[in-house]
């Protein structure tokens, strides 16, 4: 047999229910604008119903009666896998931008086409040699010689000088990223934290929502300058892999940081690809065609006219009056002149020209690259604001439900209280 | 697919940006003329334009060195032309001094102009284009005969060439055959003055020293000499001047061959690289216009969309 208050319990069930979801809604809405939250709902289940004893109906049977609703759980509406994908999407936008970056300024420095470039430069050269051909006796066409020359080496050298400095550059900033107060760092103590909180909170038996956010959104800065990859450790806590480095980045509790890296992805990949590798590649070409320019002038003049055999180390060695125009003495011989002017077009031209090619389409493809993952990494990111993301739409029309159940449970209650006062201040009140 | 606020924004912006970025690229070729600002633009073409850019460079300089060897040639040809009329003049004198029935003050007048014909063709040899003589191989700084030295050359035999073309030479002193056959020199005035007396070549101071010599002299043997190997001698340097003259000639008919081709093909080039790196205007204005109306429409259509929401309809 049901208690006489026991109406009066399924309302005050009922109320509780409504509140608690109206909380949610708030919490929702006050936080649609937070990055990486994730919504959460009320999820109901009904209380546990009475037993009524054989007898209660006719009949000889008996039932159970409902006693209203419970609250189960607050859901956190997130789809791991999109986590994943859009963790590993997350990692190559990161590289992918770097690289195009850095690449970018590489090519800013490269400074082609244009007039301050070494092409620029290079044209001037072989055409001051043609003119002292042409004018061989030219005291002014020497110095225009020695002018050119000094020009084209100082260029080569600045634009060493250059890309050395973005290499180091880039090594600073892998340095302070890789750091002990860098980003990874403070990813990690933080992440070593929530995993011990977490692992509290659960062991209690509640859900930590909050917390958990809080981690997913750590995990996605992370995922930026490496590769990310997560373990399930249970009750909560997780390991997490972080590029290629040895040891775990944070096994539940400890963190392990700084490590040596050699190819993480995401952005400390990248950064250490340029570095390591995009880098030294363009100034070894370079290298080469200063090198060629200089065996191949300096093997066809009498004196040498350049010295260093580097783009970082080449200098003009000769002198308005150390230049000849040719291999005797004679005022009117412009035999080596002429032979130096017809370098022009050939291997040397052709060598810098392909530098300023492979720079080019490097660029070009670190630019494309970018835009794919851009396109990519946005389109998961909507997939996942699909499934987590508030709608204020959705919320709003919640609450309206939330409150008007509320009213018709408080109204129930009213009943309740009203069928009571009947009771017990009016039964057997037999004509008072 | 579930779609939010912040999924419809976000897309919004995404495209926005995307939308603006083309604009402005679109607008900085047109305001430049040119469509490849980095080497990533197009970097086969990058590549191409600047070797295209030196080709034009060296033809530029290719042009002024032919320039400058139409000047020389065109000196030269005049200079080698007064030595013919010089010739011309004491082969008249030689034929007139050969008759017997002159005076030895006549004869002694005649040689004197002998003597003014030889300075003159000396001169006509020191003749000098800016800081370079012409006619003395390529000792180009010293005058082929000097004041204090007499008839002797100060010169050299070397050949002068230049450029006209990527590895094109034309030799500015274009070799000749000379005195003694069937021997062959460079255009210098060695090859048509010679030495004098003192080398005794054959060649024209030789011949007209020898032949003022034999007028000064007035004596049947000399006056023989005049007639048989002097005016001989005179005859072979007058055909030797000849192609001198022919062979400076056709060396400018080529170089001028040269330039009206290195003009052609300069014109040619510059056209070729403006076709590879500039942009079509008409094209680019029309990409322009195109690309500010979807931008517009993006802008417009995002604003009514983002700003609707229930809130707004709610008592």
């Amino acid at each position: 047999m049901a208690s006489t208050f026991n109406g009066i319990n399924i309302a005050l069930r009922g109320l509780l229910a409504e509140q608690r979801s109206l909380d949610v809604t708030g919490h929702n809405i006050a936080n649609a604008n937070r990055t990486g939250y994730t919504r959460q709902e009320v999820v109901r289940t009904a209380a546990p119903a009475l037993q009524l004893p054989q007898g209660a109906l006719q009949g000889g049977m008996g039932a159970q009666l409902g006693q209203g609703v419970e609250i189960q759980e607050y859901r956190r509406i997130r789809d791991d896998f999109l986590d994943l994908q859009y963790r590993a999407q997350n990692m190559s936008l990161g590289q992918e931008a770097t690289t195009a970056q850095r690449l970018g300024q590489i090519e800013d420095v490269l400074g082609e086409p244009g007039p301050d470039g070494i092409g620029a430069k290079l044209d001037k050269f072989w055409s001051s040699w043609q003119t002292l051909a042409g004018h061989p006796e030219n005291g002014s066409a020497r110095i225009a010689v020695v002018g050119a020359a000094t020009e084209l080496a100082d260029a080569f050298r600045a634009l060493d000088a250059n890309l050395t400095a973005i290499a180091d550059n880039v090594d600073a900033e892998y340095a302070a990223l890789t750091g002990g107060s860098g980003p990874v760092a403070q990813a990690a103590t933080e992440l070593g934290r929530l995993n011990t909180a977490i692992r509290q909170a659960v062991e209690a038996g509640q859900q930590p929502n909050d917390l958990l956010d809080r981690r997913d959104l750590l995990l996605d800065q992370l995922s930026e300058y490496g590769q990310v990859s997560v373990t399930d450790l249970g009750s909560g806590t997780i390991r997490v892999n972080f590029g290629d480095a040895g040891a775990p980045l944070v096994d539940d509790t400890t963190v392990t940081w700084p490590q040596a890296l050699t190819s993480p992805g995401g952005k400390l990949g990248a950064l250490l690809t340029v570095s390591g590798t995009t880098i030294p590649s363009y100034r070894a070409a370079l290298d080469a065609v200063a090198n060629q320019i200089t065996t191949a002038v300096n093997g066809l003049h009498p004196t040498p006219v350049f010295g260093g055999a580097t783009a970082g180390t080449i200098t003009v060695t000769a002198t308005a009056s150390t230049i000849q125009a040719g291999a005797t003495s004679a005022p009117g011989d412009n035999s080596v002149a002429t032979e130096i002017g017809r370098l022009r077009g050939a291997a040397i031209d052709r060598g810098y020209a392909d530098v300023v090619a492979q720079v080019g389409s490097d660029v070009g493809r670190a630019e494309r690259g970018l835009a794919t993952a851009t396109s990519v990494a946005a389109a998961v990111s909507e997939r996942r604001a699909s499934v987590s993301s508030v709608s204020m739409d959705e919320e709003l029309t919640a609450m309206i439900r939330f409150q008007r159940g509320y009213q018709a449970a408080s109204r129930v209650m009213n009943t309740m209280d009203d069928a009571l006062d009947t009771l017990i201040n009016r039964t057997g009140r037999v004509g008072l | 697919m579930r779609v939010t606020h912040n999924v419809m924004e976000q897309r919004m912006l995404a495209n926005l940006r995307l939308g603006y970025a083309r604009m402005a690229e679109t607008q900085h070729q047109v305001s430049t003329g040119k469509r490849l600002h980095r080497a990533s633009d197009d970097p086969a073409a990058v590549a191409d334009v600047r070797l295209r850019q030196s080709q034009l460079d060296g033809l530029a300089r290719h042009k002024e060195a032919a320039n400058g060897a139409i000047s020389v040639l065109e000196a030269s040809d005049t200079a080698v032309g007064r030595l013919g009329d010089v010739l011309a003049r004491a082969r008249e004198l030689a034929l007139q001094g050969a008759n017997g029935t002159l005076n030895p003050v006549d004869r002694a007048r005649i040689a004197d102009e002998i003597d003014q014909l030889a300075e003159a063709a000396k001169d006509a040899m020191n003749v000098r284009l800016g800081d370079q003589y012409l006619f003395a191989g390529t000792a180009t700084l010293t005058a082929p005969y000097a004041a204090g030295t007499g008839d002797a050359y100060q010169g050299d035999a070397n050949p002068v060439s230049r450029d006209v073309g990527p590895s094109v030479p034309v030799q500015l002193n274009p070799t000749i055959a000379t005195i003694p056959s069937p021997g062959t020199e460079p255009l210098t005035g060695e090859a048509l003055l010679g030495g004098g007396q003192a080398a005794g070549d054959g060649r024209i101071l030789d011949a007209l020293r020898d032949l003022s010599e034999h007028l000064r002299g007035g004596t049947d043997a000399d006056l023989q000499a005049i007639r048989t190997t002097d005016l001989q001698a005179i005859e072979a340097n007058q055909r030797v001047v000849l192609d001198a003259r022919s062979a400076v000639g056709a060396t400018q008919n080529r170089v001028e061959a040269a330039l009206d081709r290195l003009t052609d093909l300069h014109d040619a080039s510059e056209l070729a690289l403006a076709d590879i790196e500039g942009v079509d205007l008409a094209e680019a204005l029309t990409k322009l216009s195109s690309q500010q109306t979807a931008y517009q429409a993006a802008l417009q259509t995002g604003a009514r969309i983002i700003q609707p929401s229930l809130l707004d309809f709610l008592r």
